[in-house]
């Protein structure tokens, strides 16, 4: 693996913490997160747009409730990184990115329920030691969980990336399989947002007034511009 | 006790609301939210109790399950503080009266919560960013949603528990407040308004005429056509990523089909 690697990884541990056990200030979106990895690998303009292209896909699964979600994070740090290596290395890679990451996402998803069943193991011993007086370990507790998400997403995120870096290459080597270009990636990404946005504000909801609007001032500013 | 917490509670405020940035550290499903709960919690039970033996026992009772929008729990942690004090002083029945509100105020927390930052802020500002972000390529999107995001969640994360503690039992009118569904309306119509400008620029693509950019809306047709019938076809329980990923996946191999065929 190449040095750019070793702060992408750190990266990970940064974004599985904080998806949901802290802090939650969305650094963990894949929109932020495809420009940090773009700019690790010295594009960021590439990384700002896959970060799109991932915040498209990823706009409707909200962490509502108990609802297990992909995790849309893991799944931009990996197409990310897989989009912007191996486009460097000549391949049409946008079909295979999404199919590594949208892999992440679930495998992300299962870390996540395993790392709350163990929660619950770490829970139930503070819930004993408090009730013998000792509430210190509560302390203790919530930085052992810190640590160990950390720790869980610097691995996950290592695997993934090496993992999907010998996918790439057995498929790269597969005459028969092709991949759309990324641009094509990029303007579906674009269809799925609009369609996306839509279904989440407007279908069932007395908001298409705005939506109209919206429309309507493109259309007129894109026919006033000259697109 | 009472008046100790009132003047500190500035500094108590303070760290409580940084603790509380650690809320789902320990989440697990046996008890939720209980134990980062507890623990932004406890700066202030050292400060009303300072024999070891009642502060722990008073800990343990916060130790029952609790969940709620983790930018909104700050609202239940400042209600917990200010309802705490009465149990500190000794007033009969506090304690159960204080337990039964943080049971019967979670759902709203939860709910209003969900629906204002999950079901309207992040998603319109995410719908915002990502267009700018495809369109431009710029890092400007990302780094304008990151401060506009935490400007409108951790300001109400931080205001919460101040808004809670001044409240105490009466919370019920700060949950009641038409602010919750005010906002929640605006982002809505925010991101209405960009679904609207996201499909005005796609027609407009179309009606312009160019004959490439036709092949492509085409594409895109077929494909969202594609990621639909997938996720209607019986398979409900996939996700829409993985929509979108099967139906990528499918017109890859048909694209490559045609070009190897047309080659």
């Amino acid at each position: 693996m190449s040095p750019e690697v070793l702060p992408v990884i750190a990266f990970g541990a940064v974004v599985f913490l904080d998806d949901w056990p802290l802090l939650q200030s969305m650094l963990s979106r894949p929109i932020v997160v495809g420009p940090i990895v773009g700019a690790t690998l010295g594009e960021p303009a590439a990384g700002v747009v896959w970060g799109g292209v991932f915040e498209a896909v990823y706009l409707g699964t909200l962490p509502v409730g108990l609802a297990h979600v992909p995790q849309a994070g893991l799944a931009a740090l990996i197409g990310t990184w897989m989009a912007i290596t191996t486009a460097s290395e000549g391949l049409v890679a946008g079909g295979l990115v999404m199919t590594l990451a949208v892999a992440a996402g679930a495998i992300g998803a299962r870390l996540d329920r395993w790392h709350r069943r163990l929660n619950g193991r770490t829970a139930a011993r503070v819930q004993a030691a408090v009730e013998t007086g000792h509430p210190v370990v509560l302390g203790r507790s919530i930085l052992l969980a810190i640590v160990r998400a950390g720790a869980v997403g610097a691995v996950a995120t290592a695997a993934m990336l090496l993992c999907g870096g010998a996918v790439a290459e057995v498929l790269a080597a597969t005459a028969w399989m092709g991949w759309l270009p990324d641009d094509w990636v990029v303007v579906a990404a674009g269809a799925a947002l609009a369609v996306n946005a839509t279904r989440m504000f407007v279908v069932g909801r007395r908001y298409s007034l705005a939506w109209v609007g919206g429309i309507g001032v493109a259309l007129l500013t894109a026919g006033f511009v000259g697109l | 006790m009472g008046s100790e917490l009132r003047i500190a509670a500035r500094r108590e405020r303070r760290r409580i609301a940084w603790r509380s940035t650690c809320l789902q550290a320990v989440w697990n499903y046996e008890s939720l939210q209980a134990i980062g709960f507890a623990w932004a919690l406890l700066p202030g039970l050292e400060r009303l109790y300072p024999d070891r033996g009642r502060r722990a026992e008073r800990l343990a009772s916060y130790l029952a399950p609790f969940n709620a929008n983790p930018y909104l729990a700050t609202i239940g942690i400042g209600v917990a503080l200010r309802l705490e004090q009465e149990v500190a002083r000794g007033s009969a029945g506090a304690a159960q009266r204080l337990s039964r509100l943080l049971k019967t105020i979670r759902s709203p927390l939860g709910a209003l919560g969900d629906d204002l930052i999950w079901g309207a802020w992040r998603p319109a500002l995410g719908a915002l960013a990502a267009a700018v972000a495809l369109a431009t390529g710029s890092t400007v999107a990302a780094a304008a949603f990151l401060v506009a995001y935490n400007v409108v969640a951790q300001g109400i994360r931080w205001r919460g528990l101040r808004a809670g503690y001044a409240s105490g039992a009466g919370i019920a009118r700060v949950l009641q407040d038409p602010f919750w569904t005010r906002a929640t309306a605006v982002f809505r119509w925010a991101g209405a308004w960009v679904a609207g400008t996201l499909i005005g620029i796609g027609a407009w693509g179309v009606v312009s005429g160019d004959p490439s950019l036709v092949a492509v809306i085409l594409f895109v047709a077929a494909f969202l056509w594609l990621a639909g019938l997938i996720q209607r076809a019986g398979l409900r329980r996939l996700s829409p990523s993985s929509a979108f990923l099967v139906a990528i996946v499918l017109l890859s191999l048909a694209y490559r089909v045609l070009a190897e065929g047309g080659s």
